[in-house]
């Protein structure tokens, strides 16, 4: 199996006990943090990453860290990940269980790409157009600056991207000036 | 002319802020993917999640891709190019077309890569395009009809004993340089005399795998002999990236059913399908596709198979064939019955082992195969052909008349002769008849013989059988046999020439036996022979 499906497997568990249990939000925001943990600590990506040491040893590392400070579902789960040997998982686990999160919540993450600052006022226009689009009730945009579209912009949806920037329109006439 | 320095920011904004209002979407949020990884001429893409097989993709470079793989979470693809252009972490669009080749009345004549890009540098291609899908369903039976026309191959031993029908898929199989590719370039040529009486039967040479000089000097021999006005070659060299050569076969598919849908007449030479069923190979492999047989993969089959199909003989009627299935919406408005699409696959056996996975594969698929003899053409008997086991299932239908006529006897007089040859080796006390036959069929054999880039007539090819069958060469010298001919031909055409067309056109009656035996005798007395 895939790692993405096993990954969604535990997280649709997760989910639906948190949900159960009435406490959602708070998993949410462990979660999250998790989340970022992992994308901002190499040690703790390290420690998961690592096969040489045993998952009794992580385990050990990782109780003092967490065990309190999280709610006890959670740590349950990270147990659970660890003695099942997934905890290579983690970061995919917890990247599904925010897609779970945003699918309830009806909400939309989108990544907007441009060359200058996106003003508050195109921010608003762009959120509007999307919420259109999608029906989604919020949509969680992600701005990045970029230069290199000389102007305008891209918007990324999931596997869906509208490429509106200047470099790309260049791209495309370039690619018909060589075709005729 | 504007800069984009001078682009000043409020006018880049005001430009924004007109996209977000109007232009942006559902249809412009395209779907895109991300290559995971990238070798060997195949790519990993997440994303891309409502891509279809078959489809076309873009890399960020604009190199194409054909998806093949569908996964759980991945999409594998080829790329149709160079792969040094794709790099981990681009991005790849969708075309949402499914892979096809623009085909033209002006490619006749160029010589192109599976893409259907010019490859001779003689400039761009011209239009108009019709777009013709590599992957395409085979016609239907109620849009075919039985083969009835012959194609004319100009090689006396095939025309004759061997014959090939419009519509029909008839495998070339031998060792290498046994002539395979030469049978296949002879017919080319000899459908020139078509083309000049305004009735063409366009051909497309695939040359797959092959090395590039070899497919320059064949392009030069097309040229030298005339047969490049009604000729595409479609060319994949051993450099190509496999994608690529796996794919070639199918380019000229598509572009012969163009010619086949708009009621004209096609032959499609694939040289060799069995170095396409390598390149599929390596591609399978890559792909992780389990192997099989030969390390094969188990679709194997089907791809011969499924491109073998579409050569087919087109019904008459216009109001049917306009119904026909998975004709591609181009096609729509030209549409025409009658066209044919004629295959002749190459098959390269090694060491003569016709019992190997691709060959009884491609055997059982076609309708008869032509099987050449490295013996035989190390004798000096070419184009080397065993007629014992070369046959054409469905071509004999398709033979003229005065052609089926004295081909019979040929066909019976050459099986004696086989059978008695290996006794004749033994020594010389055989009884009169026996050694008669032996004489005749000698000078049959020798008759059929027939240098490489002279294609016959088939008028004449009657003439010279029948004089062969008749037993009129029995008493000449076997080195004299292609004087004779020469000469009787010679005759024929100064002397005799209505009598020619009235063959041509599929006449052969008693008078006109003893007019042909007439001249025959003419010419063997000239020559000295007492008749």
């Amino acid at each position: 199996m895939s790692p993405r499906t096993i990954a969604q497997r535990y997280a649709k568990a997760l989910f639906s006990l948190a949900q159960r249990r009435n406490e959602l939000d708070r998993i949410y925001a462990e979660i999250e943090y998790i989340h970022t943990l992992y994308a901002e600590s190499r040690l703790f990506r390290a420690l998961l990453q690592n096969p040489i040491y045993r998952s009794q040893q992580k385990l050990g590392w990782l109780r003092p860290v967490f065990a309190e400070k999280v709610s006890p579902i959670l740590w349950t789960f990270l147990e659970l990940l660890l003695r099942r040997g997934r905890e290579y998982l983690l970061n995919e686990t917890c990247e599904a269980f925010i897609e779970l999160y945003d699918q309830q919540q009806n909400r939309l993450r989108a990544r907007v790409r441009s060359a200058q600052p996106l003003s508050d006022t195109a921010a608003e226009l762009l959120t509007q157009r999307l919420r259109q689009i999608y029906g989604a009730e919020t949509i969680l945009l992600q701005k990045e600056v970029e230069t290199e579209l000389i102007g305008g912009f891209i918007v990324e949806v999931g596997t869906r991207a509208a490429d509106l920037s200047v470099r790309g329109r260049l791209n495309e006439i370039r690619k018909k000036l060589l075709q005729a | 002319m504007k800069t984009i320095t001078d682009l000043r920011p409020d006018e880049v904004t005001a430009l924004l802020e007109q996209q977000l209002a109007g232009e942006l979407s559902a249809k412009e949020l395209e779907e895109v993917g991300v290559v995971l990884q990238v070798g060997d001429g195949i790519a990993r893409i997440y994303g891309l999640t409502e891509v279809e097989a078959g489809e076309m993709i873009e890399f960020a470079s604009g190199t194409k891709g054909i998806v093949l793989n569908l996964e759980e979470d991945n999409v594998g693809a080829v790329i149709m190019g160079s792969s040094s252009t794709v790099h981990e972490g681009d991005r790849v669009k969708r075309l949402h077309r499914t892979a096809s080749v623009l085909v033209s009345e002006k490619m006749l004549g160029r010589v192109i890569n599976p893409l259907g890009e010019p490859l001779d540098g003689k400039g761009p291609i011209e239009g108009p395009f019709y777009e013709s899908p590599y992957e395409r369903k085979a016609p239907g039976v109620i849009f075919r009809r039985p083969v009835h026309q012959p194609l004319q191959t100009g090689i006396k031993a095939i025309d004759a004993m061997i014959p090939i029908g419009r519509g029909q898929r008839e495998l070339i199989i031998g060792d290498r340089s046994t002539g395979k590719t030469a049978v296949a370039i002879d017919t080319i040529i000899n459908q020139r005399e078509n083309y000049e009486r305004g009735e063409p039967v366009y051909c497309i040479y695939v040359a797959c795998g092959q090395k590039a000089s070899t497919i320059a000097q064949t392009v030069a021999v097309l040229e030298k002999y005339g047969a490049l006005d009604y000729t595409i070659v479609v060319a994949a060299s051993a450099s190509d990236p496999a994608p690529l050569v796996f794919l070639a076969p199918f380019a000229g598919a598509a572009i012969g059913e163009y010619f086949r849908d708009s009621g004209r007449h096609a032959l499609v030479i694939y040289d060799d399908l069995s170095k396409q069923a390598a390149a599929y190979r390596e591609v399978s492999l890559l792909l992780r596709r389990p192997p099989g047989r030969e390390a094969y993969p188990g679709d194997i089959f089907y791809l011969h198979s499924r491109l073998l199909e579409r050569a087919a003989k087109i019904i008459d009627s216009d109001e049917v064939a306009r119904q026909m299935n998975n004709l591609p919406e181009s096609f729509k408005p030209i549409v025409k019955g009658g066209g044919s699409l004629t295959a002749l696959p190459i098959i390269e056996t090694q060491a003569g082992d016709v019992a190997a996975y691709i060959p009884t594969n491609v055997i059982s698929i076609t309708d008869g195969q032509i099987y050449l003899e490295p013996s035989l053409f190390n004798a000096g008997v070419r184009p080397a052909i065993n007629v014992g086991i070369s046959v054409s299932r469905v071509g004999g239908a398709a033979q003229i008349k005065p052609m089926k006529r004295v081909a019979g006897r040929l066909k019976l007089e050459l099986a004696q002769y086989r059978e008695l040859e290996a006794f004749a080796k033994f020594g010389s006390d055989l009884d009169p008849a026996t050694l008669r036959q032996i004489e005749r069929g000698r000078r049959l054999v020798e008759l059929l013989k027939q240098p490489q880039y002279q294609t016959v007539k088939v008028e004449h090819q009657v003439a010279a059988i029948f004089a062969g069958t008749r037993g009129l060469l029995d008493k000449l010298p076997i080195d004299k046999v292609r004087e004779f001919e020469a000469q009787y031909i010679r005759l024929l055409e100064t002397a005799h020439k209505a009598l020619l067309e009235k063959i041509r056109q599929g006449q052969l009656d008693e008078s006109m036996e003893a007019e042909l035996e007439k001249a025959a005798k003419e010419v063997l007395i000239g020559m000295g022979i007492k008749v």
